[in-house]
């Protein structure tokens, strides 16, 4: 009877694990929000240099604009055919809302009283994405996706140590190559999920 | 040997395929027919049966829908049926305890 017992509870680990493969993958916000924030950063690097006669604020607002309308239209998709819903899947939600508000408070409110000064700016934002990529990965149960947080760290580190001139492009490479890559990845692992079912 | 009592095992989720059911859908909010199919590894036909008897004992509910005009089915486990499953996965637990191996 215990051999049974045995047999019964690990077979339900196995499931559960099995079942957690059909986590929906978030690779399209990923790619999305990559490009329309590296788009944006790109403006501030143009009008940094003089190659932008006017401030990037219509950039932003068109970028922030297309993002929200993107991610919109994203959930309603995903809503409809997703294999699977996990608690997971709102938790990261929660997680990036929350790095989102720690970073505007901190750098809106930072640059506006003068407390951080906009050089360095890029290397707290890259902080804060490690942070989010950090969670993201850990509740996904996703190593590769955790271990980029350690990435946007160490590139963080320059970026504040000696910030100048051209952080804000790193920044934006960055920001566009990390976002974009991983999502191509977490596609690639939802077109699997998606070809096993 | 134990003084395991047998009989309060339940019987609805003591199949190897609705065991199997329910340890799907315990670790998620809801999935879809086609996903817990090849999670548990069980024909269309054997596992609507199963369905049906755990949705019968009021462990899980079915939602159809149609999306671009083809048929889905979501399942999701009841909190009566999230309860029993712990209650299951307890006993087992506890017959272990009660009856080290060796």
């Amino acid at each position: 009877m215990t051999s049974k017992a045995e047999q019964d509870l690990s077979y339900i680990r196995e499931i559960i694990d099995e079942s957690r493969s059909f986590a929906s993958f978030a690779g399209d916000y990923y790619i999305l929000w990559g490009v329309v924030a590296g788009v944006a950063l790109l403006g501030n690097f143009a009008f940094a240099v003089g190659s932008l006669p006017w401030p990037p604020f219509y950039i932003w607002a068109i970028c922030v604009a297309v993002g929200w309308a993107g991610t919109a239209l994203l959930a309603r998709r995903d809503r409809a055919r997703d294999l699977a819903i996990h608690p997971s899947g709102r938790l990261i939600m929660l997680s990036w809302v929350g790095v989102g508000i720690a970073m505007a408070i901190a750098l809106f409110a930072g640059s506006w009283s003068g407390s951080i000064r906009p050089p360095a700016i890029p290397g707290l934002a890259a902080v804060f994405i490690g942070l989010g990529m950090g969670l993201n990965g850990v509740l996904a149960r996703i190593g590769w996706l955790r271990n980029l947080a350690v990435v946007w760290w160490l590139a963080a580190l320059p970026m504040l140590l000696r910030p100048g001139g051209y952080t804000l492009l790193v920044f934006a490479v960055l920001v566009i190559a990390l976002h974009v890559l991983p999502g191509i990845a977490l596609n690639a692992m939802a077109r699997r999920a998606r070809g096993a079912a | 040997m134990t003084d395991y009592d047998h009989t309060r095992i339940d019987e609805v989720i003591h199949s190897r395929l609705r065991l199997a059911i329910m340890a799907a859908l315990v670790a998620v909010e809801r999935m879809e027919f086609t996903a817990l199919r090849a999670t548990v590894k069980a024909t269309d036909g054997n596992l609507s049966t199963h369905l049906r008897k755990l949705e019968e004992a009021g462990y899980l509910q079915l939602h159809k829908s149609f999306v671009d005009r083809r048929p889905r089915t979501e399942c999701a486990l009841t909190d009566t049926g999230r309860a029993a499953f712990r209650d299951y996965v307890t006993r087992l637990a506890e017959l272990l305890r009660s009856d080290p191996p060796g």
